[in-house]
């Protein structure tokens, strides 16, 4: 690698560990307001703070330039710095191993929402409150922001930044700047968080587990400030209110963004929104009349636990009611279903993600079709527009990446010694980034009980699945490390 | 900026390139993959869709566009999309890009409100015709301003002796950069000249002939026989520009119906030898070895290139290629062969061009655009006359100012009178800071 590159990494890496300074000061006021001992945060934010300011000033004659190799390489280390800046503040004040706060802090900025926490209400508030902040920058996507905030960062305004975090198959652009459609994605983005917060406040929760909670259900991330999730509440509003939101974060922004600016909602006809609201509907329904014809619960109460936990697995957020796993076999199934799918593209949910679905499902249609017609000119059409071989390929490819990956961290759990059904779900909830999987993973436990190692593999498996696969997988070939 | 591009080719590829890096650019094309190639490269917006097409504007969400450049392959849709542009939005100002020179004497633009036309190909063929008043440039720049002209003249000499940038700098004339071994630069007073360099100079043609005729020995100082290979339009074109110059001209050509549009266009006036098979005999059979310049006015680049390395090669003193893409540049200098800008980088060029310039300041680039010169006349009512100047230092740059037609170093001015021409010579790295400069004043 040449210096130019490297420069090029360092001057990234510094800015984006600058703007994540800025914003763990936060956390220093929270705990501030809440009367917490916030010296050795606030050590470690100088700390984190200068070290990057130096390295920016020291580099900030160097026109950055980033080739695809860089960006790649930019994203994969940032992701995993996140991993450890999240991490020391973690160690600082509730004295967990270092790998414990690495899974946490990696779980948060992936949006997982898996915790190695046993007694969270016991947690200092600023902690959780970073932790749900982790989560929030994660889920828009921190490149996205550092985009769009700094331009410096991206010159050019190349797209291969974007690709390398982007949640879906390809970014679009709504506005000539790709600067400007990354800060109006953000502007919706907190707009979203606004609206979940005050509506969370009236609905009767405090304004720090109100703020909290919607950061965590705009990112579909899943941490909570209270042991039962929110099931502490016994409110069907709160869970009404955060059910919408979930839903909403799991449809692409862009969307989103196209109804603010122009006010039209060409953006939700789209096949992949309508195909994840009809599988949302379905799932749910169909969890709801479980509920009702095994529990004999009344319908309302069904109804209100079965959308609620559809929408927090169909989205990866990963929040929890009632501990769903005692509902039965057919419910554990139908909710695997939901972890299989995911939200849409561009939205801030993980997953599989329902526009591959749709693109897989359409072209086994038209192999039939080929089959039974050889002369047949046919092609796959999603929305009105024709999808080229290429996106099929790589569509394809990502589903056999999900798959294998899955597959290598189930077998590593299951020789681990854990039961199957532990082994399979962990894996799922870890790579798809929900959170709660099923057995010693479900909704009502947690994942302290892993070894270190084990944290570790998951971690990299939750940066794995966050960065959908190819990011990281294109550091392991050769062809990424060649000169020629 | 907002500024609306039609037609995702050559040109249009180029200028939303370096356009977005200031503005907002959208670029519209019917071709899909042209589309993705730029969204992947550049930062703008896409829009995929028939430029004739009124639908394809009503798509996007802008009320207004402040530019409208129309660059497509085909000058009907050029100038319809001027028209339906203007029907979706408002749209400020206006450019086209035309091939039939027709419209260069008819009131067609001026109908629909076109500010600027540019006709790459005649531009081309004028740049071509300016090597023949003067042998030995490399390259002729001219200005509307001033008839003063920046010319490029390769040094050939042989003897040993160095020449000193002062020792020609006078009130006729200047030097204002330096091509040596790949790199361009703006020289100081105490540079020498070395062989092979490619020196700029600017000033008044009589006193740039005598240097001329110093710095290169060799080439000819007249020209009498040409050859073109190529008879396209833009050939057809050169070789029209020439016709009156009295000279002999042969153009060569594989493809014989460009041959007989040429012979009709021509009329009978130049020898076109239609060469399907045999290229390689041509030079010793028509005595093209003893031409006095070669023109490779071809639209394939590296065929263009190949030409001319072969007419060095049989001893042509003076081969010229017209060429489009920039990466080949030093090659082609490297090689001893003039590059004369061709339709798509002239139009890139020329549009470029015109939108940094404005009614006051007018913006050239030169030495493949890493050289820039920026020129601003001082009107009869402007509140800088009987000013002085803040003479400021930015990089290697030369001020000059131009009064009476005889070049003063700019220190040497205590204020500016009417008349003057401020002219600042750089190297494109400081473009900014001479832009400021100049309009702020």
């Amino acid at each position: 690698m040449d210096i130019h590159t490297l420069k090029n990494i360092f001057k990234f890496v510094s800015v984006i560990g600058v703007g994540l300074s800025l914003f763990l000061f936060t956390a220093i006021i929270v705990g501030w307001i809440y009367h917490e001992d916030m010296r050795e945060f606030i050590y470690f934010d100088i700390l984190l703070f200068a070290v990057n300011a130096i390295v920016f000033l020291l580099l900030r004659n160097h026109t950055m330039k980033l080739s695809i190799k860089g960006g790649i390489l930019s994203v994969n280390l940032i992701w995993i710095l996140l991993g450890v800046a999240g991490a020391i503040p973690l160690i600082l004040y509730t004295g967990i191993t270092p790998a414990d706060a690495f899974f946490e802090s990696v779980s948060g900025f992936t949006t997982t929402g898996a915790t190695v926490f046993t007694d969270i209400e016991s947690l200092p508030k600023s902690i959780l409150y970073l932790r749900s902040l982790m989560h929030w920058l994660g889920g828009m996507g921190i490149i996205v922001l550092g985009v769009g905030l700094f331009s410096l960062i991206n010159p050019s305004g190349s797209m291969a930044l974007f690709k390398a975090e982007s949640t879906g198959i390809k970014m679009e652009k709504l506005t000539p700047k790709i600067k400007d459609t990354a800060i109006r994605l953000w502007g919706v983005y907190v707009l979203f968080t606004l609206i979940d917060t005050i509506a969370l406040k009236l609905a009767g929760m405090n304004w720090f587990d109100a703020v909290n909670h919607a950061f965590s259900t705009i990112s579909t991330g899943g941490f909570s400030t209270k042991n039962a999730s929110l099931g502490y509440y016994h409110s069907n509003m709160i869970i009404w209110i955060t059910t919408f939101f979930m839903i909403i974060s799991g449809i692409n922004f862009l969307a989103h963004l196209k109804l603010f600016s122009s006010g039209k909602f060409d953006g939700y006809k789209r096949e992949e929104v309508l195909w994840y609201l009809a599988i949302f509907i379905v799932l749910s329904l169909a969890l709801g009349s479980i509920d009702v014809f095994v529990d004999y619960d009344s319908y309302f109460h069904a109804l209100t636990h079965s959308f609620f936990t559809i929408a927090s697995v169909l989205t990866t957020t990963g929040f929890a009611t009632l501990d769903y796993a005692q509902w039965g076999h057919i419910a554990i199934s139908i909710i695997f279903v939901a972890m299989l799918v995911g939200g849409n593209a561009g939205s801030t949910a993980g997953g599989v993600k329902v526009i591959r679905y749709v693109v897989l499902f359409k072209n086994i249609g038209v192999q039939l079709k080929r089959t039974l017609r050889p002369n047949a000119i046919v092609g796959v059409f999603i929305d009105r527009q024709k999808i080229s071989s290429q996106i099929i390929a790589s569509t394809t490819g990502f589903i056999f990446l999900f798959v294998i990956t899955n597959m290598l961290v189930t077998l590593y759990l299951f020789g681990r010694g854990f039961d199957a059904m532990t082994a399979v779900s962990t894996a799922l909830a870890t790579v798809g980034n929900i959170g709660p999987g099923f057995a010693l993973t479900g909704p009502a436990h947690n994942y302290a009980f892993f070894s270190g190692t084990d944290k570790m593999i998951l971690s990299i498996a939750m940066i794995i699945g966050r960065l959908e696969f190819y990011t990281v997988f294109l550091l392991f070939s050769r062809s990424f490390w060649k000169k020629f | 900026m907002d500024i609306m591009i039609a037609g995702a080719g050559t040109v249009g590829y180029s200028l939303a390139q370096t356009l977005s890096y200031k503005h907002n650019v959208i670029v519209i094309d019917k071709d899909i993959n042209k589309l993705n190639k730029l969204d992947e490269d550049i930062d703008i917006l896409i829009l995929h869709g028939d430029v004739e097409n009124p639908k394809t504007y009503q798509s996007l969400n802008f009320d207004s566009v402040d530019l409208f450049i129309a660059v497509t392959d085909s000058d009907e849709a050029n100038l319809l999309s001027t028209l339906i542009v203007e029907d979706v939005m408002e749209v400020n100002r206006k450019i086209i890009r035309l091939k039939n020179d027709g419209f260069l004497k008819s009131h067609v633009l001026e109908k629909l409100s076109i500010n600027y036309a540019v006709f790459p190909d005649i531009t081309t063929a004028n740049k071509v015709k300016a090597l023949f008043t003067f042998p030995k440039a490399n390259n002729v720049k001219m200005f509307h301003q001033t008839k003063h002209k920046l010319i490029s003249i390769r040094v050939q000499y042989d003897t040993q002796m160095l020449y000193s940038i002062n020792e020609f700098t006078n009130e006729n004339v200047s030097i204002v950069g330096i091509e040596r071994e790949k790199a361009f630069f703006v020289p100081s007073n105490d540079e020498r000249i070395y062989k092979n360099d490619l020196v700029y100079l600017f000033g008044n043609i009589e006193a740039i002939k005598k240097i001329a005729s110093k710095l290169d020995e060799k080439m000819p100082s007249s020209i009498k026989k040409i050859v073109i290979f190529g008879a396209n339009t833009l050939a057809q074109k050169i070789a029209k520009v020439l016709l009156d110059k009295n000279l002999e001209i042969k153009m060569i050509e594989k493809d014989i119906d460009h041959c007989r549009t040429a012979s009709e266009v021509l009329q009978g006036k130049v020898t076109i030898i239609n060469s399907a098979h045999e290229d390689q005999r041509l030079f010793e059979e028509e005595g093209l070895k003893n031409a006095d310049m070669i023109i490779a006015a071809g639209h394939n680049d590296e065929k263009n290139i190949i030409k001319c390395i072969e007419a060095k090669e049989y001893g042509v003193q003076k081969v010229v290629a017209v060429n489009n893409d920039k990466a080949y540049y030093n090659l082609m200098h490297k090689m001893g062969v003039v590059v004369v800008r061709g339709s798509k980088a002239g139009a890139h060029y020329a549009i470029l061009e015109k939108i940094s310039s404005s009614s006051i300041v007018t913006q050239r680039h030169f030495c493949g655009g890493r050289g820039i010169l920026f020129m601003r006349k001082i009107y009869p009512n402007s509140e800088l006359i009987g000013k002085p100047i803040k003479i400021v230092k930015i990089g290697s740059s030369i001020l000059l100012l131009l009064r009476e037609d005889k070049i003063y170093d700019l220190s040497q001015i205590e204020q500016l009178e009417q008349g003057d021409i401020l002219v600042v010579f750089g190297e494109f790295e400081n473009k900014e800071e001479i832009q400021q400069w100049i309009y702020t004043l």
